[in-house]
């Protein structure tokens, strides 16, 4: 019984795995297809939900909060200039490598690491597309093309529509009329711009963890920056701000506090950005 | 024995229990407040006095050394320092560092003439011993000083008084060093003066600020070694 049963059972597993076969491409192939746009649309929708709940945000307080006090790490935030715009246009953020104004005494393993802490925690707040380091940035050089290339466009459609233009044939205003129609339907997307944060430390000091034990104020860690706000289209500083980060061994984890002067600019400069967004979104 | 002593007796030790109770725990927070600052005393008073002595402090860093024989310049044109801290910095204090450093360079004795230019109208202001001859001589070559304001904050007093927070008064200025016939750059220096005392206030850390941009100036320019070497 047992043998003739056999090719019975290899028959049917046999089946079984040619209907896998034959399924899974098939599958795979309806995921490709379907799970393409999915993943564009994810993250723009996330952005806005993340932003939304940025609502009741309240900023941070650098300069003395339970967290300084137990973990040290405090910071303060100048504006010289303050924000021009509305944040809520910029959905990318680009951070361009500090320029050390401290001459040597900011190593590129200190400006990697202070770099890699900012994006990594702009990052986690999941409020813009994409979080990029590139390398260099200068606001006046830059060519407004998009702007450029929408303001032509605009023009041309202007001319089309004036009443001096040339009257075209019933094809060409059925063509004008749908373009219309098509642009009016069209819901209104929030602008895709760019922002760029210019990074320069004016001020660096390692610090050390021995002399922070001492009772005498020696060996604080020091870190301040300027921060510059740009435009990518336009290349217009659109802020300024100084963060000074400072560590000195006077909380209550003393020199054995795991922050330092870059973890105060870090949580500075990423506050800082995101009550410009939720002041936006309010 | 009636029933009503029973209780006003109970009611009494209550009281007598709540009373002795409220006195050890009253006892003890006094205790424990004496306690830690006495402890706190201890530990702040040597940072506190220590701070008062030392705390005017001051870093700076060379952006780019001074490599040149400087001590054929003998006239100085010092500019006015370009505030990027804009209205975050009071108008008096920007005055106050501009005057400072030109008395300060001035007490150095080492130029026979010193020019204050305004950048804001670019000219020279002030012309004190102008000796009218534009040939370039060893001694009559000219040296420009100029600069900017890169960062100012005068602190928060209260919280230095009970050490806490991001409190420190900081003034940073950066430095340049120029030939004025050929603009070329001969040094750049980042001076950053920070003030953690009590007592201080924001014109010492403008006065110690000017005291350092005179000494960058005079040490360059009286030495023929460079200045890397010097360091």
């Amino acid at each position: 019984m047992l043998r003739s049963r056999e090719p019975f059972n290899v028959q049917r597993a046999l089946r079984l795995a040619l209907l896998l076969i034959a399924g899974l491409p098939a599958t795979c192939l309806a995921q490709s297809l379907s799970g393409q746009p999915d993943r564009q649309v994810a993250p723009v929708t996330n952005i806005t939900e993340n932003r939304q709940k940025l609502e009741n945000y309240k900023g941070k307080n650098g300069v003395l909060s339970m967290k300084t006090v137990i973990l040290g790490g405090d910071f303060r935030v100048t504006t010289v200039i303050p924000f021009k715009g509305n944040i809520a246009d910029y959905r990318r953020l680009e951070i361009a490598r500090p320029i050390s104004l401290v001459g040597g005494a900011l190593t590129s393993q200190v400006s990697n690491k202070q770099l890699e802490k900012l994006k990594s925690q702009l990052e986690e707040k999941k409020i813009f597309e994409s979080v990029t380091v590139i390398d260099s940035y200068s606001g006046a050089t830059e060519s407004p093309q998009k702007r450029t290339q929408t303001t032509s466009d605009n023009v041309r459609v202007e001319e089309l529509e004036s009443l001096d233009s040339p009257i075209g044939s019933v094809t060409d205003m059925e063509a004008r009329d749908k373009q219309r129609l098509r642009t009016e339907e069209e819901p209104q997307r929030p602008l895709d711009l760019t922002l760029v944060a210019v990074i320069e430390v004016i001020d660096y000091a390692k610090g050390n963890r021995i002399k922070q034990a001492l009772p005498l104020d020696l060996g604080k860690s020091i870190l301040t920056v300027r921060l510059r706000y740009y435009d990518k289209d336009s290349g217009k500083e659109i802020g300024r701000q100084i963060v000074s980060g400072k560590s000195g061994g006077s909380s209550l984890l003393g020199p054995l506090s795991p922050r330092d002067a870059l973890s105060g600019v870090a949580d500075g400069f990423v506050d800082q950005v995101t009550r410009r967004v939720a002041a936006s979104v309010r | 024995m009636t029933p009503t002593n029973t209780s006003a007796r109970r009611q009494g030790l209550i009281r007598a229990i709540c009373k002795a109770a409220l006195i050890i725990s009253s006892i003890g927070v006094a205790a424990v407040n004496f306690g830690c600052s006495v402890r706190s005393v201890a530990t702040s008073v040597p940072s506190r006095i220590f701070r008062e002595v030392h705390g005017l402090r001051v870093r700076s860093y060379q952006l780019m050394p001074v490599t040149d024989d400087l001590r054929a310049y003998g006239r100085v044109e010092i500019h006015t320092l370009e505030n990027l801290m804009l209205d975050q910095i009071p108008e008096i204090t920007v005055k106050q560092l501009n005057t400072e450093i030109i008395n300060r360079t001035r007490s150095l004795n080492r130029f026979e003439r010193i020019t204050q230019v305004d950048q804001a109208i670019d000219s020279p202001k002030k012309t004190p011993d102008q000796s009218g001859a534009e040939t370039i001589t060893p001694g009559s070559r000219e040296l420009i000083v100029e600069g900017s304001i890169d960062d100012y904050t005068p602190g928060i007093p209260a919280l230095r008084y009970i050490e806490q927070g991001n409190n420190h008064a900081v003034l940073t200025v950066r430095m340049r060093l120029k030939d004025k016939h050929t603009a070329r750059i001969l040094g750049e220096m980042n001076i950053t003066v920070e003030n953690t005392r009590v007592t201080s206030n924001v014109e010492r850390m403008v006065e110690k600020a000017a005291d350092e941009v005179a000494h960058f100036v005079g040490r360059t320019t009286r030495y023929n070694t460079s200045m890397e070497a010097r360091y």
